[in-house]
């Protein structure tokens, strides 16, 4: 499990961030989400090790994360880097060589992780060789050749193909089911979603939200409510207290339930205006509780 | 040092020396090497006997007479009677005989005639004419001998310093030679340095091993290449001295480059350091001019103390060039070889060159973890000092 606790950084007289915490269990695929500048990168680095917190911790397994611990992360770096005229598989070995595996086991691994990443034909060739979806590739097995027991990922999904989308997700999946925890950041809030047991949300270097995608809905409460309904006026919901329209579909309205309002009550004033044929809460997706999230 | 080190620094070796840029640079300075000793040999011109074409017996005579003459000079002669002057032209142009001597009055040569072979000529001619004179005067022929063949003038030199010696010069080329090795050594581990920035992998690289590991991994293996490197240089010239087995390296020679080679060790420490942190302050190789620059100004000042404490190695200028840190390694050796150094200015620079690299490490590893990740411009050392306390290293 990996806790970051309290984290504090500032840049000069920019704010990175500003008494960050949160956990990742174990196994879970953890999504990490906020705008450019938000401090996800800052926070990656912090737990790696390549930055410094000015106060606050990073725990793993109920201790403070030490040399040690931090030698079985595997890393993705926002910038991504490899020595371009080093051999592929030399180059992940010598990687997880240095991440403290033994040489026949980072061989093993390299080899394993090559083939699963369809890199196998690509082994003898220097990175530069290698198209820039293949490069990607390789960064990605860096991170995963020495066999980490957390991954920590910095927009794994950037610039990746919907075929690389699909196979990173797969592999993302994988080491979670084994007990990995995978942290990562991304823009592409519909994958986050998709893949993610929990979320992170944050904004100008704190915490806005975080938690499964279930329990931010369920927190927030039912807002929008769909109502299809063949209403002889379009104003029927006009007088119930603390209802807006939030927008008009083809076959009724989404309203949203403002304090003090009663679904009930606009069950009966939809049923009273024409035949009611749905009525219900409308999920909001992540995209949309982000946006809540950190709006002002 | 622990596993990472030796990682970093077999890594270096390995793929460095698996380039092609260093196998041809390793052929290169193999074949300088070769073609220094052979030019040497072909200009000593030591290269077999002259062979003499001999038509007809007064012919025999002046080989007969040239023959000490040519033996006190170190030539040896190797004549070869030929039937009449038409077979010995032909003998030359096939290149079968040097020289022809026709009736012991005609020198035939297919070129000019090198001035060594015409005074040998000349003073047979002169020793035949004088042997039958004193014939003719009833000389014994052992008598003959001794008015013949004197005993050789002795040699004395008048500029009798040591400078002049062999070992001197030996160590004066081997100086420069590595002097000129730890120019290109050193901007390797700049190079290198700023590489890893430039492609990112640093920080990769830093996410597991500590900067003082990949800094000092870094040099420890560039170093080690070099030696191998001056190593295979200085067995090529030894194995081209003894296939053509011209010139003689005195005893005070291979001292003098044993030392060169052992001064060149420390010399690379400390320059390899600073170089890893001027590859630290910059983002782009083009930059690494700038960084360097104050490094190579102090090698270069140390390599012109040097060159004078080598001409006069106990002036003052020598003796304090022989104690800066900087400076030792490349004016020791060569004053050390220039003549008689006291023992303990040897002991006192080696302690304190050695003390300097202790305290360059941790002084450079820290300089370089504040420079490594900045990788967006250049920066200054009080700001990679500065940025090295806001990481956890």
């Amino acid at each position: 499990m990996l806790e970051i606790r309290g984290l504090r950084r500032k840049f000069g007289e920019f704010v990175a961030l500003e008494g960050l915490s949160f956990t990742v269990g174990r196994g879970q695929v953890f999504g990490f989400v906020g705008a450019n500048g938000a401090g996800k990168t800052t926070t990656m680095r912090i737990v790696m090790g390549v930055e410094r917190a000015e106060s606050g911790e990073v725990w793993w397994q109920g201790k403070p994360a030490d040399r040690a611990a931090r030698r079985r992360f595997g890393y993705m770096p926002e910038e991504r880097g490899l020595y371009p005229k080093m051999r592929v598989a030399n180059q992940l070995t010598y990687l997880a060589q240095l991440h403290g595996v033994a040489a026949a086991g980072a061989a093993a691994s390299t080899a394993h992780w090559l083939e699963r990443l369809g890199l196998a034909d690509r082994a003898t060739s220097r990175l530069e060789q290698l198209s820039h979806g293949n490069q990607q590739r390789v960064q990605l097995a860096a991170a995963l050749v020495c066999d980490p027991v957390l991954l920590v990922l910095d927009e794994p999904f950037a610039g990746l193909d919907p075929t690389g989308t699909d196979a990173l997700s797969e592999v993302l999946l994988d080491l979670a089911k084994r007990g990995v925890p995978v942290l990562f950041s991304s823009h592409q809030l519909e994958l986050v979603e998709r893949l993610c047991d929990a979320v992170a949300i944050i904004d100008h270097g704190t915490l806005v939200a975080s938690g499964t995608v279930e329990e931010l809905r369920r927190r927030r409460g039912q807002l929008l409510w769909r109502v299809d309904v063949a209403a002889d006026h379009r104003d029927w919901m006009a007088g119930l207290r603390g209802v807006t329209v939030e927008r008009e579909t083809d076959r009724g309205v989404v309203l949203r339930l403002g304090c003090g309002s009663d679904e009930q009550a606009v069950l009966d004033a939809a049923r009273a205006a024409g035949p009611v044929s749905h009525f219900g809460a409308v999920s909001p997706t992540l995209a949309e509780l982000y946006r809540e999230a950190v709006s002002p | 040092m622990n596993r990472s080190f030796w990682l970093v620094a077999r890594r270096e070796i390995v793929e460095r020396a698996r380039s092609k840029a260093f196998l041809i640079g390793n052929l290169v300075v193999i074949l300088i090497v070769v073609g220094i000793v052979v030019a040497q040999a072909m200009a000593s011109g030591n290269e077999g006997p002259l062979r003499v074409g001999i038509v007809g017996v007064e012919a025999g005579e002046l080989a007969a007479a040239a023959d000490p003459v040519a033996t006190s000079i170190g030539v040896v002669l190797q004549t070869e009677t030929l039937p009449d002057r038409a077979t010995a032209e032909a003998a030359l142009r096939d290149g079968r005989v040097d020289v022809a001597l026709v009736d012991g009055e005609t020198v035939l040569s297919e070129g000019m005639l090198s001035r060594a072979d015409e005074a040998l000529f000349s003073a047979a001619a002169q020793r035949l004419a004088l042997t039958k004179a004193l014939d003719e005067a009833g000389i014994s022929p052992g008598d003959q001998d001794e008015v013949l063949s004197p005993p050789p003038p002795r040699v004395e030199t008048l500029t009798d310093d040591e400078s002049g010696s062999a070992g001197f010069l030996v160590a004066l080329v081997a100086a420069t030679v590595l002097y000129g090795m730890l120019i290109l050594y050193v901007q390797w581990v700049a190079q290198g340095v700023v590489e890893e920035k430039t492609s990112r992998v640093v920080e990769v690289l830093l996410a597991t091993v500590r900067p003082s590991e990949l800094l000092v991994g870094k040099v420890v293996g560039i170093g080690l290449l070099g030696l191998a490197q001056i190593a295979v240089t200085i067995a090529a010239g030894v194995i081209a001295l003894q296939i053509t087995g011209s010139l003689q390296v005195p005893a005070e020679g291979w001292t003098a480059i044993a030392l060169v080679v052992a001064w060149f060790v420390p010399g690379y420490a400390l320059y390899g350091m600073l170089s890893a942190v001027a590859g630290a302050l910059v983002n782009r190789t083009e930059d690494l001019q700038v960084t360097t620059t104050p490094m190579v100004m102090l090698l270069v000042v140390g390599f012109f103390v040097a060159q004078f404490a080598a001409m006069d190695p106990l002036s003052p200028l020598a003796r304090i060039g022989g104690f800066v840190p900087f400076w030792a390694p490349l004016v020791q050796p060569l004053r050390a070889a220039a003549g008689a150094i006291p023992a303990w200015e040897i002991v006192v620079s080696l302690v304190i060159t050695l003390a300097t690299i202790a305290l360059l490490v941790p002084l450079a590893a820290r300089l370089y973890a504040g420079g490594a990740l900045r990788v967006d411009r250049r920066i200054g050392l009080r700001e990679a000092w500065r940025t090295a306390a806001d990481r956890r290293w």
